[in-house]
């Protein structure tokens, strides 16, 4: 979710107006993103389920309608759209445990940030 | 339950918010702003995913790598052509489960939505080139510095005026 914000900060300075969505509000407040919305939809669907096309529209339509209204940056929206089944039982893990979570779930991975690259941060000076 | 006001970041993943709370944040008297200039229906726009999708036949991302080195990702990114059909690309992101992808891309790249507001004058127009990173990059600097001046290079050489960011 971080990539994601700074890259969007990138392309932001490089002439591209740019508008996210993002279901953890603190990563993009944090990074300070020109515009986003927030969704409580789980990772990897975050526009809305399969087959939803009704409802996938309707994020997008919000999206749209925040680019075009924010007239400054850091322009966050809280969209109230739903998901329809409780999070304890929506699933959006992957099968396989991707590389890093393998470490976390042995307790072998980095603590904290370490392995975050974020010591410079000339993209955000 | 009562209607929500405030999105909860957490309810999802917990385990992520000790980490998120730990991340410096930026100045927002330097967040960048590039002024849209015109109304959407005049715009000509593209979007950019995060879920490792590239075209069968295209490079994939390097995964191999991933897996020796679970600290790295590949912050490379790929192109999409806007008349690629669901079924023409790989949805590889190794962090999430991309089945519902496979099954139907609107679900985190909506290209038949755009497409459908394209038709409809929603918007200017819909890019030809889409783009697609692999969002978990911890070795963010490539990205920033190489992989983004490419992806607005080839914005600005369509034309495009804006990009919808759909992280996964």
């Amino acid at each position: 979710m971080r990539s994601v914000s700074l890259l969007q900060r990138r392309l932001e300075e490089l002439g591209i107006a740019t508008v996210s969505i993002c279901n953890q509000p603190e990563v993009s407040e944090k990074v300070c993103v020109p515009r986003a919305v927030f969704i409580q939809y789980p990772f990897g669907r975050m526009l809305g389920d399969v087959g939803d096309r009704a409802g996938q529209r309707a994020v997008c339509d919000d999206m749209c309608a925040h680019l075009e209204a924010a007239d400054g940056p850091n322009a966050y929206r809280h969209l109230s759209h739903e998901w329809p089944e409780p999070p304890e039982e929506t699933q959006w893990h992957p099968l396989t445990p991707a590389p890093m979570h393998v470490l976390r779930n042995n307790g072998t991975a980095p603590k904290g940030l370490g392995h975050y690259q974020d010591e410079e941060r000339p993209d955000l000076s | 339950m009562s209607p929500i006001t405030e999105v909860d970041g957490y309810v999802y993943y917990p385990g992520s918010k000790k980490r998120i709370g730990a991340m410096r944040p930026a100045d927002p008297a330097r967040t960048p702003w590039t002024p849209l200039g015109k109304p959407l229906s005049e715009c000509k726009v593209t979007l950019v995913s995060t879920a490792g999708i590239f075209m069968k036949g295209d490079v994939s991302f390097d995964y191999e790598r991933e897996w020796r080195e679970p600290h790295w990702g590949d912050p490379t990114h790929r192109e999409i052509p806007k008349t690629a059909a669901q079924d023409d690309c790989e949805y590889s992101h190794l962090h999430i489960n991309t089945e519902y992808l496979q099954k139907d891309r609107n679900t985190a790249f909506p290209v038949d939505i755009f497409l459908d507001y394209e038709r409809e004058g929603k918007i200017g127009a819909l890019a030809d080139t889409l783009y697609s990173t692999m969002g978990y990059t911890p070795n963010f600097h490539p990205l920033m510095k190489k992989t983004a001046p490419l992806m607005a290079e080839k914005m600005h050489s369509e034309g495009v005026d804006a990009a919808f960011l759909i992280p996964v």
